[in-house]
């Protein structure tokens, strides 16, 4: 017996060059889905391990900022929060963006030497720098990237430092950037001496969240205490944007993929207009002749799906092998990326064959038979 | 008893400007052969569609194998069990091949698969082509072709049998080839077979014929049809019980 499927599948396969098209429509669609969400998260990821390294419990930023690297805390602050009952450590960390002589846009870190291990940085290679002179340690990834050892100088911004030590911190925001005493980042980039944010170790008997909440209260909401990396769209609304943008993209995706699914299957249900007469002729129900034309539209859909996440992968794959992308973002294959491409497959496949698959039901027969 | 039972059946078009049956009346029982003649757009298809259910009359009374077509809402299931129908155009679907269009009908009658399969290679054994059963439309000649369609008007053994001008794209031979086919199936299975032709020699294989002009139907034959003795004329041969029809005066069965 041939199954709808089958019917359905010999049916597209009549028009392949029109099928192809639509599937490589409706796969872009799919795989700049999976490419921005997967960059998204491997971004917000990231991030959230730069504001929250492996032995810190809460993070410290300003309030109302638009972008964690805008945010300042100062110094008073800082010593402030060091005061605050349950708080064992707490130390601050400025994060700046410079030039150099091998990229534009290199990640620097400021704090002072005594931080680097419990803020993440492993020292790998080398040694630690001194406070106050010009060394610098340098990411293991931005080390490789850029062609850098031990020894090696490095132009940030105007500065010459040099380079005594490699690190490694596992993310590649840290890793594909360079640490520096934070008195010599204050000279070269802010006077107030302030910090971007401040990483809080706490005591083990003490509630995280009820500390936090703590914090944020004795500075009169000057402040956001973070206890997770969930909680980055509190402060980093760069996040949000690139969330939104994904989501946007889906619907775009959702509209223009429906659009050109339903048009080849518009075009496919009228020339086969006499056919679908035959079929209500010898006794098929509107029903199945639904049926069997929303299957062709999600058999579209799901081909569409299938080689738009897969083209969407490697392009993630292709733009890792740019130093700067690998500097930034460690991609993350999160499920729910997939599971939203395979929904705006499905979704277009049904928005895009659900009209033609109606108006296929309301031919009547005769007029169907007589059709050329 | 009759298996189709029509009363003052009307179909009109275009807003009743094409009046396409005008007051036909028809019974035909149970098992019987009838041959519907006429020219070219006198209504024939369009009363063979009536009986198919593939169209409602727009007045009448038209009751086919005990089932009243006006009053029944979807006739899906009517034209999967009742009638199959053999067009002059096979109206294969291309894209299957020889057994799955057969197979196609049976969609809305729950069989397992293997006994759909066995049921359409049984039927394309029957009606002569069971060696072309993977054959794409596309590959077979206009008589296999004619010989498909009919192994699928027959899939869901319906009781009536509709063609129309089932020869009428064929050279003589497969043509007399085809008309042997369905009245050997006819007779052995007992079906009822309405079929629309305008060849004589297809009509006198039938019981009876009908005449149809100008949407209304006669069981008498134009005078052009018939010999002197008011026979059918053709290829030498009288088809019997058929009467001469006056100019004017047609005899409407009623």
């Amino acid at each position: 017996m041939i199954g709808l499927l089958k019917f359905a599948l010999k049916n597209i396969l009549r028009r392949r060059t029109r099928t192809l098209l639509t599937i490589g429509g409706i796969s872009i669609g799919i795989a700049t889905i999976v490419t921005l969400g997967i960059l998204a998260a491997g971004i917000q990821h990231s991030m959230g391990r730069v504001l929250m390294p492996a032995g810190v419990d809460l993070t410290i930023t300003e309030a109302g900022v638009g972008d964690l690297i805008m945010s300042r805390i100062t110094t008073k602050q800082l010593q402030k929060i060091q005061t605050i009952e349950g708080v064992e450590t707490a130390f601050g960390q400025l994060v700046s963006v410079t030039r150099t002589d091998i990229s534009p846009f290199f990640m620097i870190f400021g704090m002072h030497r005594q931080d680097l291990k419990i803020a993440g940085f492993e020292i790998v290679e080398g040694r630690d720098f001194a406070d106050g002179s010009n060394e610098v340690i340098m990411g293991r990834m931005a080390a490789t990237n850029f062609n850098k050892e031990v020894g090696d100088n490095i132009v940030l911004g105007i500065r010459t430092h040099k380079i005594v030590g490699i690190y490694e911190s596992g993310n590649p925001i840290q890793d594909g950037g360079a640490v520096l005493p934070i008195d010599v980042l204050w000279a070269n980039n802010n006077e107030a001496r302030e910090f971007t944010m401040v990483l809080v170790d706490v005591a083990d008997v003490v509630d995280v969240g009820g500390l936090g909440q703590k914090i944020e209260e004795v500075f009169d909401g000057e402040v956001i205490a973070l206890s997770s990396i969930a909680e980055l769209g509190k402060i980093d609304q760069g996040m949000e944007i690139i969330n939104f943008a994904v989501y946007a993209i889906s619907l775009l995706a959702v509209v223009i993929g429906g659009i050109g699914a339903m048009n080849t299957i518009m075009m496919s249900v009228f020339e086969r207009t006499r056919e679908i007469g035959i079929l209500r002729a010898v006794g098929w129900s509107r029903k199945r002749v639904f049926a069997m034309i929303l299957n062709e539209s999600i058999i579209i859909g799901i081909c569409a799906t299938v080689i738009g996440v897969l083209l969407g992968i490697l392009v993630i794959a292709f733009i890792m092998t740019f130093p700067t992308a690998k500097a930034l973002i460690q991609p993350v294959y999160s499920e729910v990326i997939f599971v939203i491409a395979v929904i705006v497959g499905i979704l277009v496949s049904v928005i895009g064959g659900t009209y033609p698959a109606i108006r296929a039901t309301k031919f009547a027969p005769t007029e169907a038979l007589r059709y050329e | 008893m009759n298996d189709i039972y029509a009363r003052n059946i009307h179909k009109h078009y275009d807003n009743g400007r094409i009046r396409a049956l005008n007051g036909v009346n028809l019974d035909i029982a149970n098992g019987e052969f009838v041959a519907l003649m006429g020219p070219s757009g006198c209504g024939k298809s369009t009363l063979l569609h009536m009986v198919g259910g593939l169209d409602k009359p727009d007045l009448g009374k038209l009751v086919v194998a005990d089932q009243d077509l006006i009053k029944t809402r979807d006739l899906t299931s009517f034209r999967a069990r009742t009638v199959g129908f053999v067009f002059q155009l096979h109206n294969l679907l291309p894209s299957l091949t020889a057994i799955e269009n057969v197979m196609i009908p049976m969609h809305e009658i729950r069989q397992s698969e293997s006994s759909r399969r066995k049921r359409a290679l049984e039927l394309l054994d029957k009606v002569g082509i069971s060696k072309r059963v993977s054959g794409l439309p596309s590959q077979l000649s206009g008589g296999e072709r004619q010989r498909v369609a009919i192994a699928r008007a027959l899939a869901n053994s319906p009781p009536i049998i509709l063609a129309d001008e089932p020869t009428g794209n064929l050279d003589s031979k497969n043509g007399e080839q085809i008309m042997a086919l369905l009245t050997q199936i006819w007779k052995t299975d007992g079906t009822t077979l309405l079929i629309i032709t305008h060849d004589m020699s297809v009509a006198q294989r039938a019981q009876r014929m009908l005449y149809m002009r100008d949407g209304e139907l006669s069981n008498n034959l134009p005078h052009s049809l018939c010999d002197d003795t008011g026979s059918a004329i053709s290829f030498g041969g009288c088809f019997p019980g058929t009467k001469r029809d006056s100019e004017r005066d047609i005899e409407v069965r009623s």
